[in-house]
C-alpha cells in the first residue's frame, strides 16, 4: 500500500506554503528549502500518526517548526549569521527570493525573538487563525496573541515604519534597498 | 513583560507591516512547487511502498 494519492496530492500542494513559511522564519533560501526537506522526510516518516480529517497544513507546519526550533538552536553557535548575511543572500539570489525590496522585511523577522516571528508568521502570513498556531506552537491561544501583538509593536519600530530613525536600517541596507 | 503597549500602534503602520508579510509570502508561494520536491515525494513514496511490502509476510 503506497501513500493515498489524495494525501499525497495535499502535502505537495502544501509545499509552497511551507516554502514560504521557512523562508520568512530562517531568512535564508538554501536553509529553508532545506527545513522543508526535512520536514517532509519526517511527515513520511510517520505519516501513520497522521489522522485523515484533521488538519495536514497544520501537521506540517507543526514539524517544520519543531524541527527548525531544535536545528536552530544547535546550528546557532555553528553559524553565526550576521544581520547583514540576510540581505546579502538576498542579492545574490534575487529570482529565488523575489523583490529586493522584502530585505527590511527579512532582516526586521531576523531580530525578533523565535516565539514572536514564529506567531506573527503564522497568523499573519500563512493565514493560520489564532487556534490554529496555538495548536502548531503548542502553546495556549492567549500566548499567541500576545506574542503575535507584540511582535507587529516589535516590527513596527525595527522597520523603521514609524519613523523611529535611530531603529532604522543601517546606510548599507537602505542603500541596497533604494536600488530595488 | 507587557512590551509596548497597543496604543503606540498606528493603524496605518499594522497594515503596512501586514500588507508586506502577506506580499513575502504570496511570492514565494507563487513560485509553485519546485523539481527537487515532487522527485523527493516520489522517493519517498516509493521507500514507504517498498518497505510495506517487505513487511507483509505474504507479499505479492
Amino acid at each position: 500500500m503506497a501513500l493515498d494519492p489524495s494525501l499525497r496530492d495535499a502535502i505537495l500542494a502544501a509545499i509552497p506554503r511551507l516554502r514560504a513559511f521557512a523562508m520568512s522564519l530562517s531568512g535564508n533560501v538554501d536553509r529553508s528549502d532545506d527545513l522543508v526537506q526535512d520536514a517532509l522526510v519526517r511527515a513520511l516518516a510517520n505519516i501513520n500518526s497522521f489522522r485523515p480529517g484533521t488538519n495536514l497544513n497544520a501537521w506540517l507546519f507543526t514539524i517544520l517548526r519543531n524541527n527548525f526550533r531544535s536545528e536552530y538552536r544547535r546550528r546557532r553557535r555553528e553559524v553565526e549569521d550576521a544581520d547583514g548575511g540576510y540581505v546579502e543572500s538576498l542579492k545574490s539570489q534575487p529570482e529565488q527570493i523575489g523583490r529586493l525590496e522584502f530585505a527590511e522585511l527579512i532582516v526586521a523577522l531576523g531580530r525578533l525573538p523565535d516565539d514572536q516571528r514564529e506567531a506573527l508568521l503564522l497568523v499573519g502570513a500563512s493565514g493560520f487563525s489564532y487556534e490554529e498556531a496555538a495548536e502548531i506552537c503548542g502553546c495556549a491561544v492567549g500566548t499567541i496573541k500576545s506574542r503575535t501583538n507584540r511582535a507587529r509593536s516589535r516590527l513596527a519600530v525595527l522597520m523603521d515604519v514609524s519613523g523611529a530613525e535611530d531603529f532604522g536600517p543601517d546606510p548599507s541596507t537602505r542603500a541596497i534597498l533604494n536600488t530595488a | 513583560m507587557s512590551g509596548i503597549p497597543q496604543t503606540f500602534l498606528d493603524r496605518d503602520v499594522q497594515a503596512k507591516i501586514g500588507d508586506q508579510l502577506r506580499a513575502l509570502h504570496d511570492d514565494i508561494v507563487k513560485q509553485g512547487v519546485p523539481d527537487r520536491f515532487v522527485e523527493l515525494l516520489s522517493q519517498l513514496d516509493k521507500a514507504t511502498k517498498d518497505v510495506k511490502e517487505k513487511q507483509s509476510p505474504d507479499g505479492t
